[in-house]
């Protein structure tokens, strides 16, 4: 079954796959802290709004996830933003997530890239998993 | 038979990119590592703190084994080329082993000078032996029994846009300006200077080797970008063990800035090689040098 990128169904999705990947267990033993995963709104493919979602986690495991609320934006620590082509580039597997944070696609508009790539495979395994949710694109894109 | 290139009516072209980097390199990378002053670089490394000493050390040991790697490892490219009967990027390759030897040359100058001893592959972290003991040597050695465009296509984004394109250029530019901005290391800032412009040549050519192989097969970017995925979380393993050693960092080097060098450099090359896959040979051959990322 498909799920609406950045909806309440697919971050919880997306927490399920999260807790299910060892890889990521073990590459997240240090990382500490949310993260916010955001879509820029686009009208012309039908995304009136941004989208983002909340992801709490904390040494390899996920403990909650939401389509995420404006209060999540001012806590989280860490905010990565792109627009919806990349992000369907990323779902359907024609960009690599470490690459497409590091040319900027993805932009890191909250935190320090720093010690983000302290925690690279860690991040790696985030981003690898989000691909494993299978998730509906809006049409037109 | 075998054909010789430059008695056939062929001859040299000159206006395409490597050999207009060969040209140059004949000019830009001659300097002697022999004669660089290190009188005053000993007397500020005798008043180095315990924790100056320790990152200089550090990297040191890896900018050090990184070019005794990277001249070890070059040799089935340059063989590759050669039968491929590419004879100006061969000339420009020439240049490029031999610019390699003298770093290595400058950098075990460098500790010798200083009176260092001992074994400094203690400061090379499994990241490090990753790249530099795995990745390269067998990505370069592949091509002995390989020379298919997808092995070059590997090897040289290993070569070139990770070794010498995000570690060494980002290494060297962060500690060149360090010494610089302080007033230190005189010497060191001086053969930091050679390298980075030899460097620059070397990433040059690789992007350029890179466009070619893309323009030429458009499947090649996927191999590409599969390649530098699984590079870039050693690649930044390597510099997190420099730089997450300590909480503040000795001579002013910039945590922030060094992963923001990378990206900037990082970034800008990946977009070269993207248009690549719409442009024509010709194009490619003919592009400025500072179209294919050379800086100096």
């Amino acid at each position: 079954m498909a799920f609406e990128a950045f909806t309440e169904e697919w971050a919880k999705e997306y927490q399920k796959k999260l807790n299910e990947n060892p890889q990521y267990r073990q590459a997240a033993q240090t990382w500490e802290g949310p993260i916010v995963f955001m879509v820029e709104k686009d009208p012309a493919v039908g995304l009136e709004e941004d989208r983002w979602i909340y992801l709490d986690l904390w040494r390899g495991e996920c403990r909650q996830a939401r389509a995420s609320l404006r209060e999540d934006l001012e806590s989280a620590p860490t905010v990565i933003c792109g627009d919806p082509p990349t992000w369907k580039q990323l779902f359907d597997g024609q960009l690599e997530p470490i690459s497409t944070l590091m040319r900027g696609r993805l932009k890191l508009v909250k935190g320090n890239m720093a010690e983000l790539t302290g925690h690279v495979q860690a991040a790696q395994q985030l981003m690898k998993t989000a691909m494993k949710v299978e998730t509906e694109i809006p049409e037109g894109l | 038979m075998r054909v010789l290139q430059t008695t056939s009516e062929k001859g040299l072209d000159h206006s395409i990119l490597p050999m207009r980097l060969y040209h140059k390199a004949k000019k830009l990378g001659t300097w002697n590592p022999r004669d660089i002053d290190f009188t005053q670089d000993e007397k500020d490394w005798a008043n180095f703190n315990e924790v100056e000493k320790e990152m200089s050390l550090r990297l040191n040991a890896v900018f050090l084994g990184g070019e005794e790697a990277v001249t070890r490892d070059l040799l089935p490219l340059i063989k590759v080329i050669s039968n491929e009967g590419r004879m100006e990027e061969e000339m420009f390759l020439t240049t490029f082993l031999w610019e390699e030897a003298k770093h290595v040359e400058i950098f075990r100058r460098m500790v010798d000078e200083l009176g260092i001893s001992g074994d400094l592959s203690i400061y090379h972290s499994d990241n490090y032996k990753r790249i530099f003991y795995e990745y390269l040597p067998e990505a370069m050695d592949r091509l002995t029994h390989d020379p298919s465009p997808e092995a070059q296509a590997e090897a040289s984004v290993t070569y070139n846009m990770i070794v010498e394109g995000m570690l060494a250029e980002t290494g060297y530019h962060a500690t060149f300006t360090s010494y610089k901005r302080l007033g230190i290391m005189p010497g060191t800032v001086q053969a930091f200077e050679y390298l980075k412009r030899d460097e620059s040549r070397h990433i040059c050519y690789g992007v350029y080797l890179l466009s070619r192989l893309i323009a030429e097969h458009d499947h090649l970017w996927d191999v590409v970008s599969k390649r530098m995925e699984l590079l870039l979380e050693p690649a930044i393993g390597v510099v997190q063990d420099i730089i997450g050693q300590v909480d503040e960092l000795p001579f002013g080097l910039d945590k922030n800035e060094m992963i923001q060098t990378a990206m900037k450099q990082f970034g800008s090359r990946m977009d070269v090689l993207e248009r690549a896959r719409n442009q024509s040979l010709e194009s490619i051959q003919q592009a400025r040098e500072e179209e294919m990322g050379e800086l100096l």
